[in-house]
């Protein structure tokens, strides 16, 4: 019997057909016995499976397992829409809070641009750490005081006129300077070396060494400078090479502009090649990061300074002040009498 | 509102009929009827009468029995034939006043259904009982089983015809 014949006894059976298909199946009920027959144990087959539903009663011991379920009161299991989405939210917030919360125990560090060279100096300390500076010799001349009571004095005492303007001050020149002769390569390989010599001692720890006369007139840091040790500030090849730009301003008593020192050692060092003729005394007056240096310009036969002029500074820079490029503003000024 | 107690007094035998039809095992029926309640008891705050209280209640069970015998796929199992204490309760249903003889048939022809029942699939098995057994209409076996109306007729004209030819042996 074919699958379609089957599913139309079985739904007479259910009493699912209607219309021309019950009519039709009744029509071959009638003429057909093997039909009525299969339709006969269809159907017995179905009132034995209701007579074994019948007879099956659930068990007594059902009960007494579901009885817990039957007392207790029923379970709110249903969450609307928008308590789950408050739900949610607070959830977010929640979260928030405690992120913020451990934010707030546990900060990053803030490191601004200022700060950055003391987060460096004490991460790689300065060389003024590995060297303990030795206090250099306290003098009696005003031009050999403490560089700190040079500065009171500039600050607090009266006010001295320059008279006339001064000479301009003449700068080293750029690294490429034009091809001096025999005699002026060999006058420079001899000023280089004493330059040489004067930066060994401003990178050199104190106490290997104190600074003689020679380095004195050569450019070492003048006796009797500062008592505090602290960082040193060196005018390097950097200020060399900023000091043409500044020197182009003749008959300015000072450097006009700023000139570029490296701060290294503690060593201010600024590049002037000569001394103004008949400028004598005259006090040269450095500015670095705000620590000024009062110093008299040393005299020379011919008002050469090969190696320049370097000065110890005292105290200790600026915080956060540490190994760098700063500006440096220097000018000359007649010595108060 | 419906309440728990209503709906495990009206379906706590039809539950665990169908439990017994396909786990094959009472204590199993009974363990599987009891979780079926539980689930039922938990969702009931959030039956909404969508469907009726009967095809949800079918569609519980439904599901977990069939994950059951997933579960436990592979298992040989042999459901035993015992007609027990009840089977004279029901022939009486059927037959008032029956002869010895007769009632002896009624248990064999009750015995030899439930052997053939139990020899079906379970898809068989299961669209047979909940309409001849339970009398669930097409409809609602459509809801239970979440298959097609058309699925409904189909599968249960062919399980009908296996039964048949499971019972003539």
């Amino acid at each position: 019997m074919d699958e379609a014949t089957l599913e139309l006894l079985s739904r007479y059976l259910d009493d699912d057909l209607v219309g021309v298909e019950r009519s039709a199946l009744e029509e071959r009920l009638s003429s057909d016995p093997r039909l009525r027959d299969r339709l006969g144990d269809l159907r017995r087959g179905r009132e034995a499976v209701a007579a074994l539903a019948a007879r099956e009663r659930h068990p007594a011991a059902l009960d007494a397992l579901v009885e817990p379920l039957r007392r207790a009161p029923a379970e709110r299991m249903v969450v609307r829409p928008v308590f789950r989405w408050l739900a949610a939210a607070a959830s977010v917030a929640a979260a928030a809070l405690l992120a913020l919360q451990l934010v707030r125990q546990h900060p990053q560090p803030t490191v601004t641009v200022r700060a950055l060279p003391v987060a460096r100096s004490v991460a790689q300390p300065s060389p003024g750490h590995y060297y303990q500076l030795k206090p250099l010799p306290r003098g009696k001349d005003a031009d050999q005081a403490p560089i700190g009571a040079a500065d009171r004095l500039l600050r607090d005492g009266p006010a001295t006129p320059v008279p006339e303007p001064l000479p301009p001050l003449e700068v080293m020149g750029p690294l490429e300077e034009p091809k001096p002769s025999s005699a002026a390569a060999s006058r420079l390989r001899q000023e280089e070396a004493v330059s040489d010599s004067a930066a060994s001692v401003a990178v050199a720890p104190a106490g290997e060494r104190e600074p003689s006369s020679d380095e004195v007139v050569e450019g070492a840091p003048a006796a009797g400078v500062g008592e505090t040790p602290g960082k040193r500030l060196e005018v390097a090849k950097a200020g060399r090479q900023a000091a043409p730009a500044q020197a182009a301003a003749p008959g300015s008593p000072s450097l006009p502009g700023v000139l570029v020192v490296h701060l290294t050692t503690g060593v201010v060092r600024v590049p002037i090649a000569r001394l103004p003729p008949g400028a004598s005394p005259v006090d040269l007056r450095i500015e670095v990061h705000g620590e000024r240096i009062t110093r008299a310009l040393p005299s020379a036969p011919d008002g050469r300074l090969p190696g320049g002029i370097a000065t110890a500074l005292a105290g200790t820079p600026a915080p956060g002040v540490g190994d760098g490029t700063y500006a440096a503003r220097v000018e000359a000024a007649p010595r108060p009498q | 509102m419906v309440t728990f107690e209503e709906v495990y007094r009206r379906f706590r035998t039809p539950v665990w009929r169908l439990a017994r039809r396909l786990t094959g095992e009472e204590e199993e029926a009974l363990d599987a009827t009891q979780e079926i309640f539980l689930r039922v008891w938990r969702g009931l705050a959030g039956w909404r009468g969508e469907a009726q209280i009967s095809t949800w209640v079918f569609q519980i069970a439904w599901n977990y029995l069939r994950s059951l015998r997933r579960r436990e796929m592979g298992r040989a199992r042999v459901v035993p034939i015992d007609p027990g204490d009840g089977c004279a309760e029901a022939v009486t249903i059927a037959d008032p006043a029956p002869s010895p003889e007769l009632r002896a048939v009624a248990v064999e022809r009750l015995g030899r259904i439930e052997e053939a029942l139990a020899s079906l699939g379970e898809t068989h098995r299961v669209v047979i009982w909940l309409r001849d057994g339970e009398d669930l209409s097409y409809e609602e076996i459509a809801t239970v089983l979440d298959v097609p109306i058309g699925t409904v007729r189909s599968r249960l004209a062919r399980a009908r015809d296996a039964l048949r030819r499971a019972v003539e042996g």
